[in-house]
This record gives C-alpha cells, sequence and structure tokens, in this order.
C-alpha cells in the first residue's frame, strides 16, 4: 500500500485532471539506463488508387467483352476475359469491392444521411449497368468474377426440370428484396455474408461459406451457373434492363434460317425458339387472360405489400439491437438470463433500458415503412411475369431472351451460318 | 410488308420507350448518389475506448487468423515487474514461466529493462486477438495494451463480419487517409 | 486444338490424380479445422485445471513442469493446425485448377452432335408456366409463414412498448412485488416496535394499507439508535446516526473535551461497537489477537479474551499489507452476543461479560492485503463475507451455537468491503460490492437477489444506501447508482471523484463520497450530478457518517473535518484529534468514540 500511496502522491503533481476513463494507475518509468521507446511499423492499407485502378480495370474488360461478343463472336476470347477476371478481381483483389455487393452500399446510402458512399463502389454499380443498357449482359459474360468462375467450372450441362427451375428463380427477386431491405435499415449485408465464392477467392473464409461455395462449385459443374441464375441479386436488375438494350449478342451472326441446330446448345435455357412448332393459345384466351392478369396486378402488389408486413416484425430480428432488447426483454418478463455478449455488455455501460427500447421502436418502425415495398416488388414482379405469359408476339427467328441470356456465346458454334462465315474468315 | 414493317417499328418504339424507361432512374439515382459520394475510401477500426474485450475478435473475422492483433502503447506503459497483461491473476512468482502467463500463445515477450522496470513486446506472428491481456492491462494496469485491425492483414471487407457482433459498437468505418486509432501518447513510424 | 488417344488417357489420368490429391487435402483441411474450432488446444480444461491446482500449491515444482509441458504440446498444436489449413488452401486452389484445366480440355476435345428437341417445343405451354409461376410463389408464401412461426419470439407492437414503458414509470412509486411479512419481526438491534408487525390487510383498501406499511418498515430500518452502535458504519450499517447533541469542537493533543483516552496494546484497523455501556475493539499482529470490553463512560478495560488457540488456526498468521494488518474486521453484537473474526480465520463468539460462546477457525483468507471485511448481524444471523483467492463466499452462522445455516458460493474477485443490510420491497437483504459486480443476498435463505455488472478493480469501499437506490463506488473503477429489485440497473454512473477505502454516504438528496488524495464530492442522488467538491489536504480511510444533519469525516492525520449534509458546502469545523486515524469513530448518546493508532478516545462535551 505505500507503493501506491507514493504513485498517488506523484498522479497529484503530473496531473490528476484525467481524462476519460480515469487516471494511469502506474506512472511513466524514468528510465536511467538509456532505454528509448521502441518506434512502432504501422502498415497502411492499400492505396485508394487501387479501387480506382478496379474502375478502369473494369471498362476496358467490359469493352473487351462486347467486343468479343458482338463484333469477333469468338467464345474463346469471352472465355480468355473471363479468366482474367477471375485472376484479377477474384483472385488478386480477393473479390472485394463487387457489383452484386455494391447493391447494399446504395440502399445504405440513400436511407441513411450518415453514410457517405464512395465514389468507386457508385461507378462499380452504375457502369456495368450502363453497359447493359447498351449491350445486353456483358458483365455476366467476361467480368463478373463470380460469372467466370461458374462459366469456367461450367463442363458438364444437366436440364433441370421446369418446376424446379422456374421455382428457384424466384429466389434471387427475394434475395434482392431482402438484401435492399436489410442494408436501408443498417442491419446487415446478406449479399456479403453469403457470398459463396469470396471464400475461395481469398482462400479463406468463415467454414460454413467455405463448404456452401465449395459445394455450390462441384453442383456448378452440372447444374451450370447456380449463383447466376437462382441468386445473383444484381442479376435481377442486369435482366431488366437488359431486356431493352439497345443492342444484344444474337446466336447467327446474319439472319436466321430457323435450322433449328442451336435448340440443345444453350444450357441456361436462355433461347427463344421461333413460333412455327408453338401450340399457340387462341387469341381471345390471351387476350382475356391478359386482361384479368392487368386487373389483378394491383390487387397482387398489394396484397403481397400487405402481407408481407406481417413479416416486419420477424425480419427487424435481423437487426442487432432489436435482438439484444428482445433478449433483455424476455429476461425482464420471463426470468431467462440474458447471456449473450451483447446483454452482459449492455447492462455493464450503464445505458438505460428505456433509451434501447426507444431505438429499437425506431428500428421497427423503418422496417414496417420498408418491408411492404420489398413485398409490392415481390408481388410486382410475379403480376408482371403472368402478365408477359399473355403477350403473344410473333418470332420468325431463334433469338437468345435479352433478360436470360449471359452473352457468353456457347450457341456460337452450334449455328451454321456462323461456322461458314468464321471459316470463310 | 409493310405490315411486318409497320409492326417491327411499333415494336422498336416499344423497346426504345423501354430503354428510356430503365435508363432514367439508373441516371436519377446516379445523380442523387454523386451528391452522397466521397472520394474517400474507408477502412475499418476499433475504437480502442469502446472496447471491452469479450473476445469475438478472435473468432468472428472471417479470416482463419484474425486481422485484429494486440497493440502496446509504450508511452502509456508502466513498465511494471508484476504486469497485470502477462501474468495470471494471483501468481506468486514474476518470471517468465508457462505456467504463470496470461497469453495462451505466448505471444507478449518480457525483458528486463532496469531495475524496477520490464517491457512488454508483442510478436504480432504469435497473436490471435483474443484480448486476454488487454482485459488484464485495462482492469488493473495503465490500459496500455489495445486491440486493432491491422491493415496488411484486414481485407476491408464491405461489412466487417466482427463489427456486426461487437456488443460495444466499438468497430466504425475510418477515412483511410488517417488509417489507424492509436492509443493517445502513441509514436508511430508509418511505413 | 485436337488430341491424340495416347494425350486424352494421359489428361484423364492427371485429372483423377488431382481429383484425388485434392480430396486428400480438403480432408486434411477438415480435420485441422476441427482441431482448431471444436477441440481448442489453447483451451484445454485440463491446463485449467493444472493452473488452479499450481496456483493453491506453488511450490510444487512437478506442477509447474507439467503444465509447461502441456502448454508447449497445446501451441504446437494450435499452430500446427493453422498452418495446415493456411497451406492446405493453397494446394487446393492448385489441385481443383489443375483439375478444372484438365477436365475443360477433355470435354472441348470431344466432338458434339447437335441435335433437335424433338418436336416439342422449349418454351412449353404457356399455360404449365403460369401454373409453375403460381406453384412457385405458393411454395414461397407457405416457406415465409413456416419460417416467422420459427422465428417468433412476442415482439410487442411498437406503441404497446410505449405504453408499457409510461405506465412503469407511473407504477414505480408504490410497487410492492412481495407480501407484507405476517410474523412479528423480532429484532434486538435496531428496529423499534412501531413496525406493523400483523397487519390484518383488508383487501378492499389493501393498497393504501400497503403503501403504509412499506413505508414504515423501510423507515424502520433507516431508524437510528442513539444507544448502540453494533456494526461497522453504525446500527443499520449504512453510516447514519441519529441527531443527538454531538460536539463538534475538540483537540485530542490538548485535551479539550476529550472525557478520556485508554491505550489499546495491540493495534488494529476495525472500528469500535457499541452496546449498552459496553464498547468492543479487536487487535491483532503477529504474535497475539485479542478482543478488547471497555466501559464507554469511564474508558476502563472490562475483560480482554485472546483472539488465538482456536482449533485448526494457522500455525503462522498470513502475510497481510501494513495498512490492513491482521485485525482490519470490525467486530459485531447484538446486545447478548458480540462476534469477532481475524485475518487468519480464527471466528470467535462470546457473551457481553466475556466467556467464550464457540470458536472456529473458517479457514485462513488467501488475500495479499489481509482480509479486511467486517461482521454484521441479522436476528439470529451473523453473516460473513469470506472473498478470498480460492474460494468467495457469503456465509450465514447461528450466533448462539456458531452452526453454519447457509452459504453461497460467489464468482467475484477478491473484495475488501463489507456487507450492508438493507430493505427493499419488503425484504431484507444483504448487499456486497466486488468485481465485476454488486449483489444483492436475502439474509434468510442466502438466495441471491439481485446483481449488477458495474464494479471492477479491488473493491475496498462498502455500498451506500438510500430509501431508493444502492450506491458501490471503486477507485479505478466507477460510481454508480443502483436502483435494486428483480429488475436492478444502473441509474446513473460516474467516474470522477473515485473512494478508494472509504465508503460512500448516501442520504436522500446527497451522496457524499471521500478519496483517499483528499478531495470530497457531493453528488445529487437522483441525478448524479456534482452538487459540490472541496479538496482537503489528506486523504480518507475512514468513512463518513450522518450524525443528524451534519457529516462527520475524519482524515487520514485525526482531523475530523465536520460538514453540512447539504447541497451547498458549509464547512462547520475541524477539531483534531493528534494521532492518524484510519479507523471510522462510533457514535453513542452524545459522545463519539475514534480510535487512533495506539488510544481510544471518547469525545464528549
Amino acid at each position: 500500500m505505500k507503493k501506491k500511496i507514493l504513485y498517488i502522491l506523484l498522479m497529484l503533481f503530473i496531473g490528476w485532471q484525467s481524462i476519460s476513463y480515469g487516471q494511469q494507475r502506474f506512472p511513466k518509468p524514468e528510465f536511467e539506463s538509456g532505454y528509448d521507446y521502441p518506434e512502432y511499423q504501422l502498415t497502411n492499407p492499400s492505396s485508394p488508387i487501387w479501387e480506382y485502378i478496379d474502375v478502369a480495370v473494369l471498362i476496358i474488360v467490359l469493352i473487351l467483352t462486347t467486343r468479343f461478343t458482338l463484333k469477333t463472336r469468338s467464345r474463346k476470347s469471352i472465355l480468355f476475359v473471363a479468366a482474367f477476371s477471375l485472376a484479377y478481381f477474384g483472385f488478386f483483389r480477393e473479390g472485394c469491392i463487387c457489383s452484386i455487393g455494391s447493391i447494399q452500399n446504395i440502399a445504405l446510402a440513400l436511407f441513411n444521411d450518415g453514410y457517405t458512399i464512395p465514389l468507386s463502389v457508385l461507378l462499380f454499380f452504375l457502369i456495368p449497368i450502363l453497359f447493359t443498357i447498351g449491350y445486353g449482359r456483358q458483365f455476366c459474360a467476361g467480368a463478373c468474377p463470380l460469372g467466370a468462375i461458374q462459366e469456367l467450372t461450367a463442363i458438364y450441362p444437366v436440364k433441370l426440370p421446369k418446376t424446379i427451375e422456374t421455382i428457384l428463380s424466384t429466389v434471387p427477386y427475394i434475395y434482392l428484396a431482402l438484401s435492399i431491405l436489410f442494408a436501408a435499415t443498417d442491419s446487415h449485408f446478406i449479399i456479403c455474408k453469403y457470398d459463396p465464392y469470396v471464400g475461395i477467392f481469398r482462400l479463406n473464409g468463415p467454414s460454413t461459406i467455405m463448404i456452401f461455395g465449395i459445394l455450390l462449385l462441384i453442383s456448378g459443374v452440372f447444374i451450370n451457373r447456380p449463383y447466376c441464375r437462382f441468386l445473383c441479386p444484381y442479376g435481377v436488375i442486369l435482366g431488366w434492363v437488359s431486356r431493352f438494350s439497345g443492342k444484344h449478342l444474337s446466336i447467327t451472326p446474319d439472319n436466321c434460317t430457323n435450322c433449328r441446330l442451336c435448340e440443345t446448345s444453350c444450357p441456361y435455357e436462355a433461347i427463344i425458339p421461333a413460333d412455327f412448332l408453338e401450340v399457340k393459345e387462341p387469341m381471345l384466351k390471351s387476350r382475356k387472360k391478359f386482361m384479368l392478369y392487368l386487373i389483378l396486378l394491383p390487387i397482387i402488389t398489394l396484397g403481397a405489400a400487405y402481407f408481407s408486413l406481417q413479416f416486419a416484425d420477424n425480419l427487424a430480428l435481423v437487426n442487432q439491437k432489436v435482438r439484444l432488447a428482445n433478449e433483455l426483454r424476455i429476461e425482464k418478463e420471463m426470468g431467462v438470463k440474458a447471456i449473450s455478449m451483447d446483454a452482459v455488455t449492455f447492462k455493464e455501460s450503464g445505458s438505460t433500458l428505456e433509451q434501447l427500447y426507444e431505438e429499437e421502436t425506431q428500428i421497427i418502425k423503418r422496417f414496417e415503412k420498408g418491408t411492404p415495398w420489398a413485398g409490392g416488388f415481390l408481388g410486382l414482379s410475379l403480376g408482371i411475369a403472368l402478365l408477359l405469359t399473355t403477350i403473344n408476339r410473333k418470332r420468325d427467328s431463334y433469338k437468345p431472351d435479352q433478360g436470360k441470356c449471359y452473352s457468353c456465346g456457347r450457341c456460337f458454334e452450334y449455328c451454321p451460318i456462323h461456322v461458314e462465315k468464321l471459316n470463310i474468315k | 410488308m409493310s405490315e411486318k414493317n409497320k409492326y417491327q417499328n411499333r415494336r422498336d418504339f416499344v423497346k426504345k420507350m423501354g430503354t428510356l424507361a430503365v435508363a432514367l432512374p439508373i441516371g436519377f439515382l446516379g445523380y442523387k448518389l454523386v451528391q452522397q459520394t466521397s472520394a474517400q475510401e474507408f477502412v475499418w477500426q476499433i475504437d480502442p475506448n469502446l472496447c471491452t474485450q469479450c473476445g469475438q475478435c478472435e473468432t468472428n473475422c472471417v479470416l482463419t487468423v484474425s486481422a485484429v492483433k494486440c497493440m502496446h502503447a509504450y508511452e502509456m506503459c508502466g513498465y511494471c515487474d508484476l504486469c497485470s497483461g502477462y501474468l495470471r491473476q494471483g501468481v506468486k512468482e514474476l518470471n517468465t514461466g508457462a505456467e504463470l502467463q496470461l497469453c495462451p500463445t505466448s505471444a507478449i515477450k518480457r525483458n528486463f529493462i532496469e531495475n524496477p522496470y520490464f517491457s512488454y513486446t508483442i510478436d504480432e506472428e504469435l497473436c490471435n486477438g483474443c484480448g486476454k491481456c488487454v482485459k488484464g492491462c485495462a482492469a488493473f494496469g495503465n490500459g496500455s495494451l489495445y486491440l486493432q485491425i491491422k491493415h496488411e492483414l484486414c481485407v476491408n471487407c464491405n461489412l466487417c463480419a466482427i463489427a456486426q457482433t461487437c456488443p460495444a459498437d466499438a468497430i466504425q468505418r475510418v477515412p483511410s487517409s488517417q488509417p489507424y486509432l492509436l492509443k493517445s501518447g502513441y509514436k508511430a513510424k508509418e511505413s | 486444338m485436337s488430341l491424340t488417344e495416347k494425350n486424352i488417357k494421359l489428361l484423364k489420368a492427371l485429372s483423377y490424380a488431382s481429383a484425388m490429391f485434392s480430396l486428400m487435402v480438403a480432408i486434411t483441411m477438415i480435420f485441422s479445422f476441427l482441431q482448431l474450432n471444436f477441440v481448442r488446444p489453447l483451451e484445454s480444461p485440463v491446463l485449467t485445471e493444472l493452473k488452479k491446482s499450481y496456483d493453491a500449491n506453488p511450490q510444487n515444482a512437478d506442477l509447474k513442469e507439467q503444465i509447461r509441458a502441456i502448454d508447449l504440446m497445446a501451441r504446437k498444436a494450435y499452430f500446427s493446425s493453422r498452418w495446415q489449413i493456411e497451406t492446405g488452401s493453397y494446394l487446393l486452389v492448385f489441385g481443383a485448377l489443375f483439375f478444372f484445366i484438365s477436365q475443360r480440355i477433355i470435354t472441348d476435345n470431344e466432338k458434339k452432335q447437335p441435335s433437335f428437341l424433338g418436336s416439342s417445343p422449349i418454351l412449353g405451354n404457356k399455360k404449365e408456366v403460369r401454373k409453375y409461376l403460381f406453384s412457385a410463389s405458393f411454395i414461397v408464401i407457405i416457406l415465409a409463414i413456416v419460417i416467422s412461426f420459427y422465428l417468433r419470439n412476442e415482439l410487442p407492437n411498437p406503441i404497446a412498448v410505449e405504453k408499457e414503458v409510461l405506465t412503469e414509470g407511473v407504477s414505480k412509486t408504490i410497487e410492492i412485488t412481495t407480501p407484507v411479512p405476517q410474523k412479528k419481526i423480532v429484532q434486538k438491534e435496531s428496529i423499534p416496535e412501531t413496525v406493523v408487525a400483523e397487519p390484518q390487510i383488508d383487501e378492499s383498501k389493501s393498497v393504501a394499507v400497503k403503501k403504509v406499511v412499506v413505508e414504515e418498515i423501510t423507515k424502520g430500518e433507516n431508524k437510528t439508535d442513539d444507544v448502540n452502535y453494533p456494526f461497522f458504519r453504525g446500527n443499520n450499517s449504512q453510516g447514519k446516526v441519529s441527531s443527538g447533541n454531538y460536539p463538534t469542537l475538540w483537540d485530542g493533543k490538548a485535551g479539550k473535551n476529550i472525557l478520556w483516552k485508554t491505550e489499546i496494546s495491540i493495534e488494529g484497523f476495525n472500528s469500535p461497537i457499541i452496546w449498552g455501556d459496553k464498547l468492543f475493539l479487536t487487535g491483532a499482529d503477529y504474535n497475539d489477537a485479542a478482543i478488547y470490553c471497555l466501559d464507554k463512560k469511564t474508558g476502563k478495560m472490562l475483560w480482554t479474551a485472546s483472539g488465538k488457540n482456536v482449533e485448526g488456526e494457522p500455525a503462522q498468521a498470513p502475510e497481510t499489507s501494513a495498512d490492513t494488518g491482521l485485525g482490519a474486521p470490525t467486530a459485531a453484537t447484538n446486545g447478548e452476543e458480540v462476534v469477532v473474526i481475524f485475518a487468519t480465520g480464527n471466528f470467535l463468539c462470546f457473551d457481553m461479560d466475556g466467556s467464550q460462546l464457540w470458536a472456529k477457525n473458517i479457514g485462513v483468507p488467501d488475500n495479499h492485503y489481509g482480509h479486511s471485511s467486517s461482521l454484521i448481524i441479522h436476528e439470529n444471523k451473523v453473516l460473513v463475507q469470506y472473498d478470498h483467492h480460492i474460494s468467495k463466499s457469503i456465509m450465514a452462522f447461528n450466533i448462539k451455537t456458531g452452526e453454519m445455516l447457509w452459504v453461497t458460493a460467489r464468482t467475484v474477485a477478491l473484495s475488501w468491503a463489507s456487507p450492508v443490510l438493507a430493505t427493499f420491497d419488503g425484504i431484507t437483504q444483504v448487499i456486497l460490492s466486488s468485481d465485476p459486480a454488486v449483489i444483492s443476498y436475502d439474509v434468510k435463505t442466502g438466495e441471491e437477489l439481485w446483481s449488477v455488472n458495474c464494479m471492477s478493480a479491488e473493491v475496498g469501499p462498502s455500498v451506500g444506501i438510500n430509501s431508493k437506490y444502492v450506491f458501490a463506488a471503486n477507485e479505478f473503477a466507477k460510481l454508480v447508482a443502483i436502483k435494486p429489485g428483480k429488475d436492478a440497473a444502473i441509474v446513473w454512473a460516474d467516474n470522477e471523484y473515485l473512494p478508494e477505502v472509504a465508503s460512500p454516504l448516501a442520504t436522500e438528496e446527497c451522496l457524499f463520497v471521500a478519496t483517499s488524495y483528499g478531495a470530497i464530492a457531493c453528488y445529487a442522488s437522483e441525478s448524479g450530478e456534482i452538487l459540490w467538491n472541496h479538496d482537503f489536504d489528506y486523504g480518507f480511510y475512514s468513512s463518513p457518517i450522518l450524525v443528524g444533519d451534519k457529516v462527520y469525516l475524519t482524515d487520514q492525520i485525526g482531523v475530523t473535518h465536520i460538514f453540512k449534509a447539504d447541497k451547498e458546502f458549509v464547512l462547520i469545523s475541524e477539531p483534531p484529534l493528534g494521532e492518524s486515524v484510519n479507523t471510522t469513530p462510533a457514535f453513542s448518546e452524545g459522545k463519539i468514540y475514534i480510535r487512533g493508532e495506539k488510544y481510544l478516545y471518547c469525545i464528549g462535551e
């Protein structure tokens, strides 16, 4: 205790106007042997210039891919560009930041004033979309590292039964709606959390994601591009935009002769055949169905919005604060002790339960505002999809489905006109 | 033929409308967001004043070996013989024996300087970011040991997985121009 | 690129080999991963157990070697699994790369025959597509409902939450959670018989009656006794004495207002206690331990008893630091028995005339400063806070027989604070402060009533009590106000003025904190706002005592600072004792009893 009294007196001299959390217990030592404090080496994070180099590389890769898909029409070249993207954006830059994840940053920035989005992230979001407006899903073909790794390992294509495919292809819409909702309420970045291939790119990652990624990769050998078709939320946006793109990859370089040789070429079922083989629905029935679905559209949209509002409370549980408030409430009312790290730290911090409940209420209100939009969006997509089935267009040639086609160029070699042209060249 | 042309023109028109309908909101989005952008990039850092040394920095980082390491603010250290960040609570002897050490990987090295001062340095190869030494130093010492994210290891995820679960909300985005939140009284040479 | 048959065979073999290689690497990686995350070599329970037993027997060299060997093995296992995972992932990537490239080359080489899909169109019937869409959305809806039921916790409507919060605030003041005790409270120490002990509660006017009863009981606990001062910090252990006419001026050296002074042969930092006309003290050093009983009127030694020769006592007294000593815990009495405890673990009980009733040694407390938690009595139980390195617990013994009535283990660090009695919500509880929590135990059963994590470091001060809150503080930690009860929580916290040893004193309006560097601060009890602070020259180990409307606080050189217990600082007087004082004074019938380093002084007019 005597030593302590000495220190206390020393503190009185040295300066006991303590800052932040208290005085230093043991005073600064006075070294007589000439000991110098060691100089600490700190490494800076990678220079921000790299982000802009990434944007530049992205633009270059997109230009190259567009050239290869639309002009030179060479699948080999597309694959080489894809391999380069995989090596650069995937393994070298370790898959972050990617265009798919940028959706979350956009959502966070739009609805939270405190967050400034870095310019490079915004560009990563916009540039692929701009290219898609012009030329179709070039991003998916050659620039996206996830698309590249799937394309390069898609070796033995297997056809999926139609029911499963339709059911699974609703998942990207739900994924998109939920990721925007969670990012906008500042609760979670689920695209990043459940990105299966980032573990492979980093050669490191939480075990669940690594196992999921490897399994997905192996299944991708057979069910080609599983992430692109059944998970990718960015693909939903690119798909809509690509439907109205100015130019798009075409199967034949010239006019289509309806030779039907490309029918089995696309593992992604993205080729829309000409309609001469189709058993068409009678026009009247189509028109009737069209009117029906048109009337149903707002009903489905609003119904889905209302239905999803019921889940707002549960969805809010994704937020850390809401979970904590819930845990403490359960402890208070039912006596189940709150043992999580969050609860223990909260109790020691001295902030009141009332404050926490207030914050929780605010967050739940935000969820209640946002969830109907998410549900409404899903309802709208369903309604539009139904509506589209009633529109009969005259199709006199084989064309790729502009929403679904990844511009991978697999179908080129099946088209005799393309082969002929190349041989001549 | 003209029928077909008309049909084609109509389709083209619809298509062009569609392109516009799609391009406009994107353009508007871009415009709105550009006002909210910064040229700054952000990196993650732990605020040492908020950290409660819960131990999740070791387990929650997406990397197998966490990017969080213990750092030592030498200017704040008391250089004590009985270092509460190096020795376990309640030990009777003061030496470098394994049975006395708090650090599970023996990452803190103790060196005699002069009487009665000992220096404590951290071998970052061995440190796994568990925070036991930080807890001991904060409770009974000067608090010169603290956990911090090392940028040569951190992959700078879009949303730091540890920040997601930090009970004290201590992990924040900082601009990459000032990438380290250090404890005061700390001399550092940036490389 | 056309390949010959041989090349294809070679490639096929290579891809097969690389697939096998990748598989093996993957399996070893999984094992390393499992070891790292599930077996957790660094936290092996064997090592923890060994370390615990080493702490208990630091002389054991074999144990030391064993721990070192196992620790080395554990660290090796940890680092080797880490290394395996890191290198394994590189190997895996290269194996996979090889495999995929070779497979691609093989398949690219095979010429594919285009085929027609048959006459059935690719796109399928529109009707079918619609059917699929509907079934897909149906499945999604069902899944959403199922998942939500799985996740469903009772998340209230936000509006309902607000209402709940509001009503809570309103009903707080008259909330009574336990029924009013029916049996008569027979207490010898403090509670006067005005307590309504047998309420026939008429249910129709139950609320009003209950309110009155509760107030009486809480007031009753805090009602002070003018004659008896049976515990450390007074008869309610909260540091409050009723106003009597206590002197405010004296001079120890000059003898002014000093009625008598008696030399106490063996030193000790325990404070004097009083019952009736008898004053009790203990003293202990490395040679001897004794209990002293003096006549409070004359200062004559009535009897002394030995605190040694107890069965089970250690051959040599444990080492303590100089300013704690072996006799730090204050004794306790209830007018029929007096109980004492020493840092050797000797625990004795005497009657008022000095005959030993029982004595036992409850284990040598392993405490690097020295055991200092004082004793306290409630009804027929004497409560012992026994926190030391090997075990931490609170125990209750039958004061008449010494038999242990209950013991509750505590998961806390060492504490030097003393237990304080208080009644909240009609339950008499004993409140202990230590790192990391302030915990309250039911005096009848020892059951933990509530606990709040708020403390840290080496806790010396005991808690301060007023009718609403419990105040705990410690230097290098913080000062907190806790609202006690089932949902005990921190009401406010501060860290500007923190006591090292002196326990804080709480009135309804003010909280007084005395630091060991001489500063005294007065906080507002409700809000935690600092009302005033004053710096004196010497630090305080003695705890402040409320005497009527004044606070008596003695510093380490013996000067008692008397000031008003008010929101403004009004210093009344500073009478010196002339000797250093580390104990807390006792107050009885207008006289103040201060134990200095050598002498016990009686101050009166």
